[in-house]
């Protein structure tokens, strides 16, 4: 690259050494490494699925995170707050449909949901938004369009038991939530810096961030597919309440961004729509990295009420629209 | 992982969406219609990546802790939940842990480049018969001697409708030979719905011939046997070969 790094004679190996000495490890171990998979093994099979999940979700995920940062860099919290209505059952379903707005995974909404905390908007709005934006968002939409053709009802199905497990918790939120649950989110704002720049520095966080458990995802299902025998999985797929349980526990331990699970949830196909639904609506609003994500931004005592709650709302929200749209 | 790590990282993954995509590798993967957004992630990825080694470059980095890192607002105090989640909400000043993964499908693709799926994955289920066509009976074969069909349209007429549309033709069909385990073999291709990880097997069971090595991709010329009680079964129909030419992957191995 030719532009010196001032750094350069004060830190560890870095950018260029990694670089230089992938290259060199890609060029030595190529032949060796190609002549030992062959399409007639389970290792080569693995590694078709794992590539391919990957490859076929990174497009939605890219464009995800370039609209969410957009979002992120050049649309004031202030705004989300003027939009919405005071009363918090009214503002929840309004904060619920706004999360349509917002392309992008759990990684954008739980900041968002902090900041717009943060500037006064009413907390169960606030969680609304946070579960809907993931869900319902037109990348997310589209994303399972495609993952699903000749299927656009487990779109809508999704879009609709999403929307209205969002609002149900909410809503349940400003029945029986307490502010004391949440420790006040501090935030440390973005200084300085252009708004480009902190477009490319939330671009770069978030398409990193997501494209890790991306991996995770990619390599959870892969490994799923080849282990696990098509007899095996039917067995547990044809059992309508296992099926499930299995795909909705799996959608919270997988942890996949949600411009990407629909992907997952297609490669699954031993499963039922219904199956499979759960694991699309449950994945976005339960999973072991937004508890993470969630306990870090309003505290312990939160995320341990939260992720149960949401997680029994999510699948009954599911069911009852898979009951009546699939 | 400081910045430059991570634009690098960024890099490399759109450099390997670029290298699939501009090439006819991504066919083993993906459908053919995802060939230009592949590309544009790719470039995009790279882009971005490029911006921030810029950025680094020419921009003397303020000392330290005063600007938040990365430019994402992140909890001060927020200890709690960070350190179960191995590396996936990322501490001050570092990039998230979790994104080293990302090495793998890298790897995979500038290493391996694995194949395209084959007897291995068809072998595991039966092939599978489609759902039987819109309308209640199938336009006729088109004219020719042998003529050639894919496997799915070839299945789908034995399967429905008595197989009418397939008497007395000679078809040709192109696939890979895929071993029963019991000295039969069967033609099969791969066929997606959204992309290789969904992919599920079409195949015929070849009668009469000896199965050469498996996975070699071959066009065999023959005609359909009937066998009711198969095709009651849900199982392959058969076909009788009467020539068999070995050919060279098709640029799409997956059947659409």
């Amino acid at each position: 690259m030719g532009v010196p790094t001032p750094l350069a004679t004060s830190r560890r190996p870095g950018a260029v050494e990694l670089l230089a000495l992938g290259i060199v490890a890609t060029v030595l171990l190529q032949g060796w490494v190609g002549g030992r998979l062959s399409s007639s093994d389970a290792v080569a099979a693995w590694a078709t699925v794992f590539v391919s999940i990957c490859v076929q979700a990174l497009p939605f995920l890219v464009l995800g995170v370039a609209l969410s940062a957009a979002l992120t860099a050049f649309v004031p919290p202030s705004w989300f707050s003027r939009a919405l209505p005071s009363r918090p059952s009214l503002a929840v379903p309004v904060a619920g449909l706004a999360g349509a707005v917002l392309p992008g995974c759990e990684c954008a909404s739980v900041p968002v949901a902090g900041s717009l905390v943060r500037r006064g908007v009413a907390i169960p709005a606030a969680l609304t938004f946070l579960l809907a934006a993931p869900a319902i968002n037109p990348v997310v939409v589209v994303a399972t369009v495609v993952a699903f053709p000749g299927q656009p009802e487990v779109a809508g199905a999704r879009f609709v038991a999403s929307l209205l497990a969002a609002v149900v918790v909410g809503l349940l939120w400003t029945r029986f939530g307490r502010t004391s649950w949440l420790r006040p989110p501090r935030f440390v704002p973005v200084e300085g810096g252009s708004r480009f720049e902190a477009f490319r520095a939330a671009a770069q966080h978030d398409l990193l961030h997501a494209g890790g458990f991306l991996v995770v995802g990619g390599l959870t299902a892969a490994t799923l597919g080849v282990l696990v025998p098509p007899s095996a999985l039917e067995a547990v797929a044809d059992n309508e309440v296992l099926a499930v349980l299995a795909l909705a526990t799996l959608a919270v331990v997988l942890a996949i961004c949600s411009e990407a699970d629909a992907f997952v949830a297609a490669s699954l196909s031993q499963f039922s729509l219904t199956a499979r639904l759960a694991f699309l609506v449950v994945g976005p609003m339960v999973d072991v990295k937004l508890v993470a994500l969630q306990a870090g931004t309003f505290g312990r005592g939160f995320a341990v009420r939260f992720a149960p709650l949401t997680f029994v709302v999510a699948l009954a929200s599911a069911l009852l629209v898979a009951e009546v749209l699939l | 992982m400081n910045r430059e790590v991570q634009s690098v990282l960024v890099v490399l993954v759109g450099s390997a969406l670029l290298r699939i995509s501009l090439t006819d590798v991504h066919l083993r993967y993906v459908k053919p219609e995802m060939a230009p957004f592949l590309v544009a992630a790719g470039a995009l990825m790279v882009l971005l990546g490029l911006w921030t080694v810029l950025v680094e470059g020419f921009l003397r980095p303020r000392s330290g802790s005063g600007q938040a890192q990365d430019g994402r607002t992140h909890d001060e105090q927020g200890s709690d939940g960070q350190d179960e989640e191995h590396g996936a909400v990322h501490e001050h000043g570092h990039g998230p842990r979790v994104a080293w993964l990302l090495l793998l499908p890298v790897l995979g693709i500038f290493l391996v480049a694995p194949p395209a799926l084959g007897s291995w994955s068809a072998a595991r289920e039966p092939g599978r018969t489609p759902p039987p066509p819109a309308g209640s009976t199938l336009d006729p074969l088109p004219a020719g001697d042998p003529v050639a069909t894919s496997l799915t349209d070839f299945v789908t007429r034995a399967a429905f409708d008595d197989a009418a549309t397939l008497l007395g033709r000679r078809v040709r069909l192109t696939g890979f030979v895929t071993p029963d385990g019991e000295g039969g073999w069967w033609l099969s291709r791969m066929a997606m719905s959204c992309c290789a990880a969904d992919g599920y097997p079409v195949s015929v069971r070849i009668l009469d011939v000896p199965a050469p090595p498996a996975d070699t991709w071959v066009q065999v010329d023959g005609r359909h046997v009937a066998d009711p009680a198969a095709a009651e079964a849900g199982d392959p129909p058969s076909l009788q070969v009467e020539d068999l030419v070995p050919v060279d992957e098709p640029r799409e191995p997956y059947e659409s």
